[in-house]
């Protein structure tokens, strides 16, 4: 790197670094000898502290690789190596310790076949457990999956990606196909740099900043070793940005062709849904290179024929031109506003799913919305006509979470330039406020990274409005903390407010330009201290906030048996409110935080008959009797009006099914939520 | 005044954070570690902070590690060894960055020193910022915390003012590391040498010197004093709090070889469920080696060297090879750090392998090893608790390991 006009980095960094690698690598060795045998995810945290600090290092040592005017046109390859080395470097320990997921084990069982069988007919594949050669859960066909007419068994999933794949699974199984994605984002990266010069013109600082946030902060590190198109997708809609913003307003050449043509035809082939995205693209690539009519009706005329293509394929093999979907899915009418706002307050704010939760640095695209709506760059036009019509696709559907992945999927194809969105606050960096932030966002991004990567499996929270963080702590505190956080799969007061205090407090908090006497520590070190006070403020809050809901399948509500409803692998979770299924004999107590001396209760409930014998469910507050509801109706959902009772403070709710238990299948209720309304 | 609010505020703000969380946790072992723990690591964090370059980027990390590690990670030995790894890499680096930066800079002066000693002092006696100690030793806390240091830092002060700062250093370093800490004999010793520094004429010292750039022999010993140093404070740590660390320093084994290690996870053998025993796959090398951490519950009424259980490996040849597990010897109870609890215990208990706070006193778990004559290749292990305990005791193996 030096030699291509590089700093030099400090020696006695790197003397620390490698003293901080060989005691951890001792550590990781003498596990056993120090009695922490069970200590592997906190020295992989450690690790990859260790390469944090590097990666930091070299980034600051590659500013000068930069230049001062205008970016280069080609970013040096060191760009390209850096993310790649640390994506790399993740990639047996991520692999190790999460079985492929989602999506990404149909790719690579087609990715097997490609490479074994010279086709993608996974029957023998599913017969002869292919999927071993990649993970240890046996593997079956995804329901709709297409079966041929002599029983061939193909996946929903398209085969460019598998393509792409292949050599290098050929070489190195697992791992080769792992390498190979984590070329892809390295590359998304490098290509994010690139593109930068377009939209930050004449600022290599800010171009700096925007492609270390995006290569370095989750979610594009988490997505960078797994196996999903979306990484492909947004490499590929990049490409082609960059492309149509150099072609300026000349005649096409055969690299424009190339450079934006490819692009925008691979993109359906990698997913049919893409196909919004390439459309957009494709009217970029009219509005934005100088209105160049035949090209633009050239490539239109391809587009509609690989799209048109694509339909008649599936329909000869799936039955169906939209494999699994159903024309009616696009209807953008089906689905009601509340639907569209959920979904996008969603794919930023939910805990489980949202881009600002998975890492609160990309907190900053609020001020940097706020200026770049008051300066009106075309960025924010590009961004807009690129990922809105997508965006609008996904956003009201079920699964704008994603499903099985790790945060903010469906909208990583727009990563890039929201990296660059939010790197165009660069300048502003010195404010007090902006040092606020970046220090207490930065430092929460840290640690959540560190906890990504230490335990990936974290990444993957299921649909029901938690999380594996917000649960983990809900047990050990024994209150309900993940009410305080928003989730648009089962909305709470906190999915609105969050989004509203943020909108207003972070780009007021960044406007603040502080004293002269506001030194750069005390920004920085009161941005800590916040962050800090906040986290002091959650167990309290959690403990005392009156209880106004109770979900009774919770993990701070203590059950003495029954089981989950739905169970929790259920495909399209969010169409179910989720519950807990007590029998004859079973209890359960919920922590409740009185808002008042008396309470009425709303209870949702539907009664499961398997014998024809009473059943009846007892209400209590801790020891005292509050109602006891015996159920006419079996599997009718009713909601029940108790009260208003004193209640006891301190005490729990308890509700204990009852009844005779002949030999068979016990009595029981279903049980959804239950509402606390404090009336005095 | 800001820049010193700065510094503090976030080691402050981490213990509001670690001591809430404490507040409302559910199990009540959990809590009381969990406060221990914001008590012990906000003492070093400030520390760090004091002793941090401008910018403080170690405090306001650390920090935010700190707490995020004691809101994590599970009760027990590994929650207590990350956050008292943290503090020592935290410290370590402070004072390593500090000291470069005041290269040039003159001799050490007593705002660096300072921070230094109390920082050494907290990592090295860190018992004493843990219960039982913590709420035991009474006016000498704040003599062993406080006081102690702040006459080691005067007298490296004044070492430093008439023979340079490495010598200063390395004299604290090495009277830290004899300590362990400053006890009274360090510290008179350390003020001896710093009296005698300034009493002796000139002449008769060696030239004060800043760095020691141009003593390679000095910087040396500085830089093996100094890792010596790291390595006792996380022996002193919990949970491994070795009360003579630099002793201990000579136990620590070289890099481990490669081991085989066939317990799944905790096994219980109680009076219900008395076996516990594995095919054992085959080793790359023959065991010559049993190492077993345990501990025993309900074992107040067992006489010291009762055999609770035995162990028997057989190998290739079918021949056994066993070995009693003795009260008091190789294992013993788990709660035996309780003043209640030890006072009935007939067997005592051995050393302690790692200890970890439960409440206002610590747990222990034991470790015991066993050396064959020749080496074995075994073939199955077999733990079996004597059928002659009393049911109620209750033998946890946390840990078994052949070595070559």
């Amino acid at each position: 790197m030096r030699a291509r006009g590089g700093r030099r980095l400090a020696p006695a960094g790197t003397i620390g670094e490698l003293a901080a690698l060989a005691l951890l690598v001792a550590a990781a060795l003498a596990r056993p000898h120090l009695g922490l045998a069970a200590a592997e995810p906190v020295l992989a945290a450690g690790l990859a502290l260790v390469l944090a600090h590097r990666v930091a290092r070299q980034l600051l040592a590659a500013r000068p690789l930069l230049g001062r005017g205008e970016s280069p046109r080609r970013p040096s390859p060191v760009f390209f190596a850096l993310p790649l080395l640390a994506y790399l470097a993740l990639v047996p320990w991520s692999a190790a310790r999460r079985q492929p997921d989602g999506d990404e084990p149909f790719y690579l069982l087609i990715t097997h076949s490609l490479v074994h069988d010279r086709d993608a007919d996974l029957a023998n594949d599913y017969a002869g457990a292919s999927w071993r050669a990649f993970m240890d859960r046996p593997l079956e066909p995804q329901p709709g999956d297409p079966v041929g007419p002599r029983g061939q068994r193909y996946s929903r999933h398209n085969e460019l990606l598998p393509m792409a794949l292949a050599p290098a699974y050929a070489v190195g199984g697992k791992l080769g196909a792992l390498a190979t994605m984590a070329a892809f984002a390295a590359a998304l990266a490098w290509t994010t740099l690139r593109l930068s010069r377009h939209y930050l013109p004449g600022r290599p600082g800010a171009a700096l900043a925007a492609y270390a946030l995006v290569a370095f902060t989750p979610p594009l590190l988490l997505y960078a070793h797994q196996v999903w198109v979306e990484v492909p997708a947004a490499l590929l809609a990049m490409l082609a940005l960059d492309r149509i913003g150099s072609a300026g307003g000349r005649p096409w050449r055969r690299r424009d062709w190339l450079g934006i043509g490819l692009p925008i035809l691979l993109l359906p082939l990698l997913k049919i849904r893409f196909m919004l995205v390439a459309l957009p693209l494709l009217f970029l690539a009219g509005w934005r290179s100088g209105r160049p009519r035949g090209p633009v009706l050239a490539l239109g005329a391809l587009l509609a024929a690989v799209g048109g293509g694509i339909l008649v394929y599936n329909h000869f093999h799936f039955g169906n031109p939209l494999k699994i979907h159903t024309l009616d899915e696009l209807e953008p009418t089906r689905y009601g506003a509340l639907d569209y706002l959920l979904g996008g307050l969603g794919l930023f704010f939910d805990a489980g799913f949202g881009l600002f939760a998975a890492a609160p640095l990309w907190l900053l695209l609020l001020p940097a919305a706020v200026l770049l709506a008051r300066r009106g760059r075309p960025l924010l036009a590009d961004l807009a006509v690129l990922v809105l019509p997508y965006l609008l696709l996904v956003l009201p559907r079920p699964e704008w979470y994603g499903g099985w992945s790790p945060p903010f999927r469906y909208a990583l194809v727009a990563l890039p330039l929201l990296g660059i969105a939010a790197a165009s606050l660069f300048d502003q960096r010195r404010r007090a406020g902006a040092r606020f932030l970046l220090a207490g966002l930065g430092a929460l991004t840290l640690v959540l990274a560190l906890l990504w990567i230490a335990v990936p499996g974290w990444t993957y929270n299921f649909a029901h409005g938690r999380t594996y963080l917000l649960d983990h702590l809900g047990e050990r505190l024994g209150a309900d903390v993940a009410r305080l956080f928003p989730s648009s799969v089962r909305p709470r007061p906190a999915t609105w407010l969050w989004p509203l205090a943020a909108a207003v407090a972070v780009p007021a908090l960044w406007a603040w330009r502080g004293s002269r006497r506001t030194s750069k520590l005390a920004g920085a070190a009161a941005g800590v201290t916040a962050l800090l006070l906040a986290t002091a403020a959650l167990p309290p809050l959690a403990a005392r906030l009156p209880t106004r809901t109770v979900e009774i399948e919770d993990p701070q509500v203590e059950k003495s048996g029954g089981h989950l409803y739905p169970e929790l692998w259920v495909i399209e979770r969010t169409r179910y409110r989720g519950g807990w299924v007590l029998r004859v004999g079973e209890r359960l107590a919920a922590p409740v935080v009185p808002g008042g001396r008396r309470a009425r209760i709303a209870l949702d409930a539907e009664f499961i008959r398997n014998q024809p014998v009473p059943f009846a469910l007892d209400v209590r507050a801790g020891g005292k009797h509050l109602a006891t509801w015996r159920p006419a109706r079996a599997r009718v959902r009713e909601r029940l009006e108790l009260g208003p009772f004193d209640w006891p403070a301190g005490e729990p709710l308890v509700l204990e099914a009852f009844g005779p238990h002949p030999p068979g299948p016990l009595n029981g209720v279903l049980l959804d939520r239950v509402e606390l309304d404090w009336v005095d | 005044m800001i820049t010193a609010l700065a510094r503090l505020a976030p080691p402050l703000a981490a213990f509001l954070a670690m001591v809430s969380y404490a507040a409302q946790e559910v199990s009540a072992a959990s809590a009381a570690e969990t406060s221990a723990l914001a008590f012990y690591a906000t003492v070093l964090l400030l520390a760090v902070a004091a002793l941090a370059r401008p910018g403080a980027a170690e405090a306001l990390l650390g920090s935010v590690l700190a707490a995020a590690a004691v809101w994590v990670l599970p009760h027990g030995p590994l929650r207590e060894g990350t956050v008292a790894a943290l503090v020592v890499a935290l410290f370590a680096i402070a004072a390593a960055r500090r000291l470069a930066a005041e290269r040039g800079r003159g001799t050490l002066r007593l705002d660096v020193a300072l921070p230094l000693a109390l920082g050494a002092q907290a990592l090295l006696r860190s018992v004493v910022l843990l219960p039982p100690q913590l709420g035991d030793l009474g006016w000498r806390t704040p003599v062993i915390l406080l006081v102690l240091p702040a006459a080691a830092a005067a007298a490296m002060t004044a070492i430093a003012r008439r023979l340079g700062t490495a010598p200063a250093l390395l004299a604290g370093g090495v009277a830290a590391l004899a300590g362990p800490g400053w006890n009274v004999k360090t510290t008179l010793a350390l003020l001896a040498v710093a009296a005698a520094a300034l009493l002796l004429p000139r002449r008769w010292l060696p030239p004060a010197r800043f760095p020691a750039g141009r003593r390679p022999a000095l910087r040396a010993l500085g830089a093996a004093v100094a890792a010596l140093l790291v390595v006792a404070a996380l022996l002193a740590a919990p949970p491994w709090l070795r009360a003579e660390p630099a002793a201990a320093l000579l136990r620590v084994p070289a890099l481990p070889r490669p081991s085989a290690a066939p317990l799944p996870g905790d096994v219980t053998l109680a009076a219900a469920s008395p076996v516990w025993e594995a095919a054992l796959p085959p080793a790359r090398f023959r065991a010559r080696t049993v190492v077993l951490d345990s501990t025993l519950a309900n074992s107040a009424p067992l006489p010291r060297g009762a055999r609770v259980a035995t162990v028997t490996l057989r190998d290739l040849a079918g021949s056994l090879h066993g070995f009693p597990v003795r009260a008091g010897i190789d294992t013993g109870e788990w709660a035996a750090g309780r003043a209640d609890v030890a006072a009935g215990l007939r067997a005592g208990a051995p050393e302690p392998w790692l200890s970890w706070v439960v409440g206002d006193y610590m747990a222990r778990r034991y470790r015991a090893r066993w050396t064959f004559p020749v080496a074995v290749a075994p073939t199955s292990l077999r733990i079996e608790r004597d059928p002659a305990l009393p049911p109620e005791v209750i033998l946890s193996i946390h840990h078994l390991e052949l070595r070559p």
